[in-house]
């Protein structure tokens, strides 16, 4: 799934260490959402919702 | 902390470094104890070529479960990804072994080679496919 997460992430000038730091993930795991090689689970992609202050709609494109 | 684009990519977060020592403090005891009894079957000691074959043969079970254990401390341990990445590897190498131990099965019964040494290469190579599945799998893009 297209998602804006590294945009996102660009622009608050977080690496994705302090984002992974921020949802308790490994780096790991933001960088395979960021990618598209893997789709979050509900209570993680409310979770980035939540970090990056926005709706779930805003971060993933179907 | 300075947020340069692309560099500052690699350094692991606060969960992976935390995981990593958790790991270590896992895995040690089962791999101290198999490489002590490899030691001591391999030398003979204790009568572990004799009298007490048996036993220090049985004995092989200790580290077994002492490193199935850190398996699935690992497993609870990881995150969603992490968890899947683990589990597609470990699917990999529980084939790959299917299949060294059959083909073990069929050389011995050919009285082809050592059955316990065909056993212990194939063992040796699921783990090595299983390592090399989550390592290229893991990678980041």
């Amino acid at each position: 799934m297209n998602n804006r997460l590294r945009q996102m992430r660009a622009a608050r000038r977080w690496s994705q260490a302090d984002l992974a730091d921020r949802l308790q993930v490994s780096r790991q795991t933001v960088n395979a959402i960021e990618t598209g090689r893997h789709d979050p689970s509900l209570p993680l992609a409310f979770k980035i919702a939540e970090v990056f202050e926005t709706k779930i709609e805003d971060l993933f494109i179907p | 902390m300075l947020y340069i684009p692309g560099m500052n990519e690699k350094r692991k977060g606060t969960v992976e470094r935390a995981q990593a020592r958790q790991a270590w403090r896992d895995w040690l005891p089962g791999v101290a104890v198999m490489a002590a009894l490899a030691v001591v079957q391999e030398a003979g000691l204790f009568g572990s070529d004799g009298s007490a074959r048996v036993a220090w043969s049985l004995a092989n079970a200790i580290p077994a479960l002492l490193l199935g254990w850190a398996v699935w401390r690992g497993l609870r341990r990881a995150d969603e990804y992490q968890r899947v990445l683990q589990l597609e590897a470990m699917a990999l190498g529980f084939g790959c072994l299917l299949f060294g131990v059959f083909v073990a099965g069929l050389l011995d019964a050919s009285s082809v080679g050592d059955l316990r040494r065909s056993v212990q290469i194939s063992l040796a190579a699921s783990v090595l496919v299983w390592a090399a599945a989550l390592e290229l799998r893991g990678r980041a893009r």
